[in-house]
């Protein structure tokens, strides 16, 4: 055995040095670089037209072993160009390559076990004109014969090695400068029939790029490694993975850096491509950039159009880091202020044909989570922000695109928000159509709203809303479609530091746009407010609670500028409390129904009132209580804020009914009670179409109409008016006490000494009197069943008031009553404040004396010797003054006549009769104290009262009484007796005071006056003036006939 | 002897009777007159005026009435203004002259000196 191997051994070390002795023959000696390099030489211009360098050619075998192999040693191209870097386009410094010659001269197949070149460069330049410093291989033009199976049965190549590789690219026209360095190779390829199958390995150093036009990038890339492993069938169809790896890249554009931070490129692609028709399909391919990672699925194919169908799906994306390689530049055009944060994943796929026209469909499923979005001055940070949504990209029918929100969910301080819904149309209009739900306490939007807004409390929320981009962004409401309901709890508002609302509950349904209509403007947002108990107050002013109210709030389009906000306000309120300015004004109003509007109307404001309540209470400080039933309101106005005056500039159409109304001022002991009014006013005219009202005693109705009521307010025409007051039963003394000083200020009137002037200067404050308006025509007719005057009534009292331009007149009253019949005529005219007017023309027929002075007690003043008479007596008064504002008369303007004629007269028994009886001698016993009559006359001139001589006749005793007395009550009054038993004419004078009367005998004065045939010229004057003043005062009974039939 | 007593006495009767109608000159009646602050005003249409400037009344509010004089009574016929009712006035003039007028009424005296 041994010996057996020691002859194999000796056999085989024989051949092996034969063999390396033949090779050493043929490499050394046969196949000499200095036979070789000569005849590779000469083949090269055959293939390259420029200059070309070649050091030596030689045959390896021990550096190639166990194969031969061809080395090239030094070789280079030579092609100076301008401009140029070198005049070497290419210089290879070792290139070998080793062919297995057994294999193909056993089997035909070409097995190149190895490419191996060395220190290689290559510099590549194309110049101005286009033309490169490479175009320097010679084109075969012999047919090319491709069956290439006809040569050998398989190519090999099992081992291409790169080393050491760079390369420089220089474009001039494209500006385009390129280089790479250190690209080393290592492939393997087979090659057997149509099918080949290779893995190669490629890597670099370093690669940089740049384009020095306008675009001016630069792009980098450190260490790069690519491998390829897989195969090609029929020259066509390549299988196989491709992967990648690219550290250290970094791109820029302009001054704008991209990628800086771009640690590392990734790519796993295993990919099946199809060469004839550029149909690309991958399985998983997996491309990385730093942590993220998209994963590709699908296949693609490219050729006049491209046609794909690919899925897709990224890993968590941390928006954080992903926004490191994002450019600062870009992050601050589009997130300046935005802190965004969150995990996204995105899946979907691209499906269907790109080229000029079309585009593929992309659907995309998005997750964001964990997200938190912090904006500069939103004032809130939301976080837990997460969304879901499906995503239709259509570029071909931009209208389809659309994304579906199947969720979304944030929060913010307290509050939280979720929303669903969908985008349609998203390359264009961007129609969203969004559901959300919210839980908001107020606090968190301090922020979102307006400064002089302060609100706390609750609102939950729930809304759809539907509208497009364009109508978001402009706040368009009338392409925005919403509804929704807030509902408000905890609420507390605060508006300018002035008005302030709370309520405990309170429900807002909104609806955009409202269902409803107005005539008046068109409604664009309907709000229905609900709410147990609301409370307004605006400090300093009033405060305001609602009870159980609803109101419908429809508002015009808010966000037009161009244009006056409009309302329209439809009310149920249980209740209503109103206190206004520190208490001093309450009202309560219960069940109020009705509208207000509020809306422009051409250049002015336009305003609609139409309420109804069940009732009212009202009270104004201690001085007014007012309470009604139901009030009626339907009113009308049209604010013009040019116009001064307050009721033309409201231009007011107002219908006012209400009843079981009872006002209680504290100026007047009885309650008013209005059982009903019913009224119509407009600028034209104030139409009172029913009121009746009681006041103590009294009841009475008062209608009719005022009209020109805007005229007169223009000056151009005069205020008209006809009223009637009618009346069961009127109370005049009672009405004239509950008004007497009403309005009058000298009450409060307050005199202090002025230190500075004398001790008797006196500061007054100004009296406020009645001013009858001027231009002002109306009369008020009266129909009084009847009337307690003092304690006498009074029946059918009618006549007329008249306010005209001016001048106030009670005309012609008449009236009939137990005692008299009467009638009345009275003016009151106010020229100035300190000088006023007031007439009286009274007129009594048939009345007791005893009656008139109950009924008028001033008679007393003025003629006190009246009552001493008894019986019905005739009384015709007429007196005028002027007064000052305080209506204190102006007695220098008194003037004043009166007439009373009596018949059958019986004289009164007083202290004063029986003095004059007894200084005049009466026998009273046996005298008949009756007159047969009397007929009086009086005239009153400032403070003075004359009283014309008249006669007395009383059975045997006739007396002419005539004298004056002033007012303070001081009196000088004469008696003279013309006619007695006596034999001689006494008189009597009687002055002094009613508490120190003097009694003297006198002269008798008048012992011709009553004797016509002895009359004097004076006694004629007397009863000239005498007859002169009563037929003057009788010529004040207008219509004496109906005054005495009535 | 006795008719020619008898027909002085009537002669003198009858002057004394024109003495008195016209007494005074109702020329000198015309014009403004002033007592303190009141103030009257004649005319010699017959017509004139009283105001009181204490009662803050001037000339043009004044209240107008008619007046005649006969003898040294004057008498003021005053028409109200709010009624057909007259007020009339008599007055005992004491002294007339273009400057100076006195008067009594109701036994006070007033005094006026011409504006």
């Amino acid at each position: 055995m041994k010996k057996a191997l020691k002859i194999i051994g000796i056999t085989l070390g024989s051949v092996v040095g034969v063999s390396l002795i033949a090779v050493c023959i043929v490499v050394w000696f046969v196949f000499t670089p200095a036979k070789l390099t000569p005849i590779v030489k000469s083949y090269i211009p055959a293939f390259v037209s420029c200059q070309t360098e070649l050091d030596t050619v030689d045959l390896t075998f021990f550096s190639t072993f166990p194969h031969f192999g061809l080395r090239l040693h030094n070789v280079a191209l030579i092609n100076p160009m301008d401009g140029a870097p070198s005049d070497t386009v290419a210089y290879i410094g070792d290139l070998v390559t080793t062919v297995d010659v057994n294999e193909y001269l056993q089997n035909a197949n070409v097995v190149i076990n190895g490419v191996y070149i060395d220190n290689t460069v290559a510099n590549i330049y194309v110049n101005a004109d286009s033309v490169a410093n490479y175009d320097v291989f010679i084109s075969d033009t012999t047919a090319e014969d491709t069956t290439s199976s006809s040569m050998f049965n398989q190519l090999a190549i099992k081992d291409v090695k790169l080393t050491n590789v760079s390369a420089q690219y220089i474009d001039v026209p494209s500006k385009m400068n390129a280089s790479i360095s250190n690209i080393n190779l290592n492939a393997d390829v087979l090659m057997e029939g149509d099918s080949i199958a290779t893995d190669m390995t490629i890597t670099s150093d370093a690669i940089d790029f740049a384009l020095t036009d306008s675009t001016q990038l630069t792009a980098s890339v450190g260490d790069f490694e690519a491998h390829f492993s897989g195969g090609m069938g029929n020259y066509n169809d390549v299988k196989g993975t491709l992967k990648m790896a690219l550290n250290t890249v970094s791109a820029k554009m302009g001054e704008t850096q991209y990628l800086d931070s771009l640690k590392h490129i990734t790519a796993t692609v295993p990919m099946e491509v199809t060469l004839d028709s550029l149909k690309i399909g991958l399985k998983e391919a997996l491309l990385g950039i730093n942590e993220h990672q998209i994963s590709l699925t699908g296949d693609a194919e490219i050729g006049d159009d491209i046609r794909m169908d690919m899925f897709f799906s990224t890993n968590d994306i941390r928006l954080n880091q992903l926004f490191t390689l994002i450019p600062d530049e870009l992050l601050k055009e589009y997130l300046d202020g935005i802190d965004l944060n969150g995990v996204v994943q995105l899946s979907g796929n691209v499906r269907g044909i790109m080229n000029d026209t079309l585009m593929p469909l992309i659907t995309a499923d998005a997750n964001y989570s964990e997200g938190t979005v912090v904006v500069d001055g939103l004032g809130h940070d939301l976080y837990d922000v997460a969304a879901n949504a499906h995503v239709n990209i259509d570029l071909n029918e931009e209208k389809n695109s659309s994304v579906k929100l199947n969720s979304l969910s944030a929060k913010t301080g307290k509050s939280s928000v979720t929303a669903t819904g969908e985008i349609l149309d998203l390359m264009n209009k961007m129609i969203f159509d969004i559901r959300a739900n919210a839980r908001i306490w107020l606090l968190d939007l301090k922020n979102d709203m307006p400064e002089y807004i302060f609100a706390t409390g609750w609102a939950d929320a729930v809304l759809t809303a539907k509208c497009d981009m364009d109508a978001l962004t402009n706040v368009d409401l009338n392409r925005i479609k919403a509804n929704g309901t807030i509902n408000l709890t905890d609420f507390d508002a605060v508006y300018e530091d002035s008005t302030l609302v709370n309520s405990e509950k309170m429900a807002i349904d909104f609806k955009l746009p409202t269902t409803y209509s107005q005539k008046e403007f068109k409604e664009v947002l309907d709000l229905n407010i609900k709410s147990g108990k609301l409370s307004v107050e605006m400090l300093d002013f009033f405060k305001t609670k609602l009870y159980d109210a609803n109101i419908r709030l429809g508002l015009s389009d808010v966000m037009d500028t161009t244009k006056d906000v409009a309302m329209a306000c439809d009310l149920n309120i249980k209740d209503i409390d109103y206190v206004m300015e520190a208490d001093t004004i309450s009202a309560a109003v219960r069940n109020t129904k009705g509208t207000l509007k509020m809306f422009p109307k051409g250049k002015n404001t336009g305003y609609v009132c139409m309420m109804n309540c069940d009732s009212v209470y009202a009270k104004v400080a201690e001085d007014v209580t007012a309470r009604t039933g139901v009030i009626n309101i339907n009113a009308k106005a049209e604010y013009d804020e040019s116009i001064e005056d307050a009721l033309l500039q409201w231009n007011p159409d107002v219908k006012l009914n209400f009843n079981q109304g009872q006002i209680a001022l504290s100026a007047i002991e009885a309650p008013i009670k209005v059982s009903k009014i019913k009224c119509e006013l407009d600028k034209k005219r104030f139409i009172l179409d029913q009121s009746k009202v009681i006041l103590g005693n009294s009841d009475f109705q008062l209608k009719g109409v005022i009209k020109n009521i805007a005229d007169y307010i223009n000056g151009e025409d005069i205020l008209k008016g006809e009223l009637e007051f009618t009346s069961d039963y009127t109370d005049v003394m009672e009405l004239m006490d509950m008004v007497s000083g009403m309005g009058d200020t000298t009450e409060v009137a307050t005199e202090e000494p002025v230190a500075a002037n004398t001790a008797d200067t006196t500061v007054v404050e100004e009296d406020n009197p009645f001013m009858v308006p001027l231009g002002v025509d109306i009369v008020m007719t009266t129909d009084i069943k009847k009337a307690l005057v003092g304690k006498k009534i009074v029946e059918h009292v009618g006549g007329g008031l008249t306010i005209r331009d001016g001048v106030l007149v009670l005309e012609e009253m008449g009236f009939t009553c137990d005692a008299a019949q009467m009638q009345l005529t009275s003016i009151y005219r106010s020229a100035r404040k300190n000088h006023l007017f007031a007439g009286l023309d009274f007129h009594l027929i048939d009345i007791s004396i005893a009656d008139l002075i109950d009924m008028i007690p001033d008679i007393d003043t003025i003629v006190p010797m009246l009552k001493s008479f008894s019986g019905k007596a005739e009384f015709h008064f007429a007196a005028e003054t002027y007064l000052k504002s305080n209506y204190e008369p102006k007695f220098s303007t008194l003037r004043g006549a009166a007439a009373i004629k009596g018949k059958d007269l019986v004289v009164m028994d007083s202290e004063t009769f029986d003095q004059i009886s007894k200084l005049l001698l009466f026998n009273k016993k046996k005298t008949k104290n009756v007159i047969d009559s009397l007929d009086v006359e009086m005239t009153v001139f400032r403070n003075e009262v004359d009283l014309y001589p008249f006669v007395v006749s009383m059975d045997k005793y006739q007396a002419v009484l005539s004298g004056y007395h002033n007012l303070d009550m001081t009196y000088n009054y004469h008696i003279s007796l013309t006619k007695s038993p006596l034999l001689f004419k006494l008189g009597l004078n009687i002055m002094g005071n009613l508490e120190d009367l003097k009694f003297r005998l006198a002269k008798c004065q008048y012992k011709k006056l009553y004797k016509p045939q002895k009359r004097g010229v004076v006694d004629e004057q007397i009863l000239a003036l005498k007859k002169t003043i009563s037929s003057s005062l009788q010529a004040g009974v207008k219509n004496q006939d109906a005054l005495m039939k009535d | 002897m006795k008719k020619l007593i008898f027909s002085l006495c009537a002669i003198l009767l009858v002057l004394s009777g024109c003495d008195k109608k016209n007494k005074f000159d109702e020329a000198d009646l015309v014009g403004r007159w002033k007592s303190g602050t009141l103030w009257e005003k004649y005319s010699s249409s017959g017509t004139g005026a009283t105001w009181d400037t204490a009662d803050d009344i001037d000339e043009d509010e004044a209240q107008t009435f008619t007046w005649e004089l006969e003898g040294e009574i004057l008498t003021q016929y005053h028409q109200m203004e709010g009624s057909s009712g007259v007020v009339p006035r008599q007055i005992t003039i004491k002294t007339l002259t273009a400057s100076s007028l006195v008067y009594t009424k109701n036994g006070k005296t007033y005094t006026f000196t011409k504006q």
